[in-house]
């Protein structure tokens, strides 16, 4: 299919400039989906699913304009092409809009991002490994009432892109992601929670952990209280980093938000912004990271950025418009995945900016150690919040956590919620662990910060 | 296309499923943006079909974009066989029924989205955004999108329904940023229905982005709320996305057979106070959550999800209504053929009740007047969730005061329901879009002021 997907791409570069464009990228994908859904225990759903489709840009005068379609039939792309041209031809002119990137070499080739064994993954292997994390979960739970959902997605995608200024690229790429939430109900407390792997390749995936974790951590949240609120350090789990950073973060740090004024760290750029031993960098050439590629959204080459360093902001992250606008050298962060969990296939989506994988450097100890150093706190293992882009506030529900006390875990947390500002949050980092996981967009210890404010009734 | 409809169902069925059906959809997207001067547009288009079968309680589920005899024949066969294969891995056999319906809807507008040229729209998009940009020079940002979607959808199953069904979905939306002496504030706003061009008039979008222009401006001088335990009034559209959220979810049926939601077993009994009715109405003209079959071809009606206090009704699909012995009441959607459908909300409404919102204030005495929805979310299985209102007032002996922002609330949703204990005369509509098993589906959400008691607020 690779081959057809460079062929469809020049026939939309030849028939894009015959309708007039100045230059033409093709985007073309074709990802062969697998999902596996439980409920109660036991297989409720197996999805196969194939999604091809197409995204084309066109430049007309400075005019952008951006089409695509769920389609690899010549005809309909004959069509979509028209289209991306007709609408460069409405869109404002941009003086900042130098073009699409050019590169000319090979790309470097992060390593481990495509397993055939996970490729070729036959329906069956793929129930009996969700089952097999479920029967892991009963069993660690079977004392009690419980109801155990599970998940299983297996992507199998290739991407090539082609533009009229000598980008060609393609690569494979495999993920899985395998997840189980058990909810227990007892006579006076109902808890349910979740664990999950999410991996390039089969191997890494330990289907028994993930059932057992799961199993742990939702025991773990029964008959959740409220506690006295007032000013408290927390600790944020990698989990918890996740949603914080690869979101929150990410976005703030997007020289898109930048430029048009609307990111709290606006204006931080050099700044120190953290402690000296806080440093994150933005890696898509990671061996086997979950974000890894070998090129973004647009062709450029993969890099590897620093983003914190020392303590200090030293870059954002940039794709080719953005950084020809600021005169700073491109990072290589176009992509067509904003966000975890973004609706909708990749080539449905205008490209923006976005990081690989956010690597936030680890510090010492266990976690088990902070709650030990941390004394009385809060323990935030997971919370969907986000901090507000244009202030930096940040104001969220703890999903699940648990109160801290004389170093040790004391009960779960219901109904309880931490305030902070972003600023705040990065200038009262006091402990960064060693316990690093790999998420879906994040690579990170667990974070202890200073102080918070803690609400809750 | 109905052609192509029964050579899947046929070919799924002498596979050996029990039950079949299809969405063969073509839907259209259009999206312009204008942000300081820069703009970005797409042209979208989804073309496809999405099959499933069904057998002794097992579902399998493919999609095809390909719209040929021979792909729909080869997946209708696969899909069957792959729920033939994991039959004997359920947790609970059961059969799929339900009536069949035969109609063809048709959308009735007064400008076609798809007539209105892109010059046009582009226009409208730029005057509003270069309107709510000139209110204040202390507004650095404004993001101004139009959006519309249009879709043609054909939907077969094997118990014998053929429906025909259209949308069209324009939607116009501001996001203002103002700066002040270091100071940044956000605010947004919209317009939405269903419909043609008509539902964006000029007069209401300028006037929609000059609103929000303002808002962004008074929020200059609010401060973060101080974190505590309060008695609050939500506006209605806080208001209305608590009830999507509290109360719509764990309604929605799918959570009830997988018995992960709290409210399992409150069906017929009290979870609030009697002066409370809740609904979800899919077929109220003009609004951007309604359809008049859903996702699965079955005709839609308004459900009492509360009334008087009580729950009387809950969200279907075929399944969920085959396997808890109730009647399909039309609520399974889907984003696109992409997916399969399961139970969702359209426009889901808390009903008007008799209070003043200056006597529910008055009345407060000392509290916090929430407005506006920034996000939220909710846990069913742990019956656990939270909103963030954009801004807010707070209340001092029955006097609205300093402005504040961003507040978070969270509470459970058995408890949340019983702190209401008044309720306003007033009703607002908000548009939203609401996510989903990794599915985004459009929704109105509604209601009038509530008070409630002492709810937990996150502060700086």
């Amino acid at each position: 299919m690779e081959q057809e997907f460079f062929d469809l791409g020049a026939q939309i570069i030849r028939d894009a400039e015959k309708h007039g464009a100045d230059q033409v990228e093709a985007y073309l994908m074709s990802r062969k989906r697998m999902i596996v859904q439980v409920e109660k225990g036991a297989v409720k759903t197996a999805e196969e699913k194939l999604d091809v489709g197409c995204a084309i840009r066109a430049i007309v005068d400075k005019k952008l304009g951006f089409s695509y379609a769920s389609t690899r039939d010549s005809e309909d792309i004959q069509a979509l092409t028209k289209e991306a041209v007709t609408l460069a031809n409405v869109s404002l002119p941009d003086a900042a809009l130098k073009g699409f990137p050019e590169h000319n070499d090979s790309y470097l080739d992060p390593g481990g991002l495509y397993d055939p064994e996970l490729s070729q993954m036959p329906m069956e292997a793929a129930i009996e490994l969700v089952l097999r994390a479920v029967d892991a979960c009963r069993a660690a739970l079977r004392t009690r009432k419980v109801l155990i959902g599970a998940g299983l997605t297996v992507d199998s995608t290739l991407t090539v892109i082609t533009n009229s200024r000598g980008i060609d690229g393609a690569y494979q790429e495999t993920l899985i992601d395998l997840s189980t939430d058990p909810t227990i109900k007892e006579a006076t407390s109902q808890a349910s929670s979740f664990e999950f792997q999410i991996s390039r390749n089969l191997s890494a995936i330990d289907s028994e952990w993930i059932g057992e974790t799961a199993a742990e951590k939702t025991a773990n949240l029964l008959n959740p209280k409220t506690i006295q609120g007032g000013k408290l350090p927390v600790i944020f789990t990698p989990m918890a980093v996740e949603w914080l950073f690869g979101l929150g973060f990410a976005q703030a740090i997007n020289a898109e938000e930048i430029q048009m004024k609307r990111s709290y760290l606006s204006d931080s750029l050099h700044q120190p912004i953290a402690p000296q031993h806080f440093q994150i960098s933005d890696d898509a050439l990671l061996p086997g990271g979950n974000q890894s590629r070998p090129f973004d959204a647009e062709g450029y080459p993969s890099q590897k950025t620093e983003i914190i360093a020392k303590g200090v902001l030293e870059h954002y992250l940039h794709n080719s418009y953005t950084a020809y606008k600021a005169q700073v050298d491109n990072t290589g962060n176009a992509s067509r995945t904003p966000s975890r969990g973004s609706i909708g296939s990749p080539y449905q989506n205008t490209p923006t900016i976005a990081p690989s994988n956010l690597v936030i450097a680890p510090g010492k100890g266990t976690l088990e150690d902070l709650i030990a150093e941390t004394g009385k706190g809060i323990l935030c293992r997971c919370t969907f919040d986000r901090p507000n882009l244009s202030t930096g506030d940040f104001s969220a529900l703890v999903m699940e956590g648990f109160l801290v006390d004389e170093g040790e875990i004391q009960h779960p947390l219901k109904n309880t919620l931490i305030g902070i500002n972003m600023r705040d949050f990065f200038l009262g980092v006091t402990s960064i662990g060693a316990d690093t996981r790999r998420l879906h967009r994040v690579i990170s210890p667990s974070i202890v910060i200073k102080s918070a404010r803690i609400s809750s009734g | 296309m109905e052609d192509l409809a029964e050579i899947a169902i046929q070919a799924a069925l002498n596979a050996g499923a029990s039950f079949a059906d299809i969405r063969i959809e073509e839907t259209h997207k259009t999206k312009l943006e204008i942000s300081d001067d820069v703009s970005k547009t797409s042209l979208g288009q989804l073309k496809g079909a999405g099959i499933r079968a069904f057998v002794d309680g097992a579902w399998a589920f493919a999609q095809s974009t390909e719209l040929t005899p021979a792909s729909m024949k080869r997946t209708g066969q696969q899909v069957a066989l792959t729920a033939r294969a994991i039959r004997g891995r359920v947790a609970e056999k059961f059969d799929m029924s339900g009536p069949a319906f035969q109609d063809a809807v048709s959308l009735n507008v007064k400008q076609k989205l798809q007539d209105v040229p892109l010059e046009e729209k582009m226009s409208l998009v730029r005057m509003v955004d270069n309107e709510a940009r000139a209110v204040d020079s202390r507004i650095v940002n404004t993001r101004t999108t139009y959006s519309d979607i249009t879709t043609q959808l054909f939907i077969s199953n094997s118990l014998g329904t053929r429906v025909w069904m259209a949308n069209s979905l324009p939607r116009l939306l501001l996001k203002i940023t103002a700066k002040e002496n270091g100071v940044q504030q956000r605010s947004w706003g919209q317009m939405f229905g269903r419909g043609g061009f008509e539902i964006i008039d000029e007069t209401g979008a300028r006037e929609t982005g000059r609103e929000a222009a303002k808002l962004a401006i008074d929020l200059l001088a609010s401060k973060a709320a101080k974190g505590g335990t309060y008695d609050v009034i939500a506006d209605p559209r806080l208001n209305a996305a608590m009830v999507h959220e509290a109360f719509g979810h764990p309604c929605e049926a799918d959570n009830w057979v997988a018995q992960t939601t709290v409210l399992a077993g409150m069906l017929g009994k009290q979870v609030g106070p009697e002066f409370l009715n809740l609904s979800d109405d899919p077929t109220i003209p003009s609004w951007r959550g309604s359809f008049e079959y859903d996702w699965e071809g079955t005709k839609t009606r308004k459900r009492r999800l509360v009334k008087e206090g009580i729950l009387t009704d809950l969200l279907h699909s075929l399944e969920t209504a085959a396997r808890m012995g109730m009647d399909p009441n039309g609520a399974a959607r889907c984003q696109s053929f992409m997916f399969q459908p399961i139970p969702r909300m359209s426009n889901t409404l808390m009903e008007r009740g008799e209070w003043k919102v200056d006597e529910m204030i008055a009345d407060m005495r000392d509290g916090i007047l929430l407005c506006d929805y920034n996000y939220g979310y909710t846990d069913s299985a742990k019956g656990q969730f939270m909103f963030q209102a954009n801004y807010g007032y707070v209340i001092e002996r029955g006097e609205k005061t300093q402005m504040i922002r961003d507040v978070s609330l969270a509470g459970q949703i058995l408890e949340f329901l019983d702190k209401i204990d008044a309720i306003g005369n007033d009703f607002q509509m908000s548009a939203g879009t609401c996510g989903k098993a990794n599915q985004l589906v459009p929704d109105n959400s509604g209601g009038p002021h509530a008070r409630i008691r002492q709810v937990p607020v996150g502060g700086m």
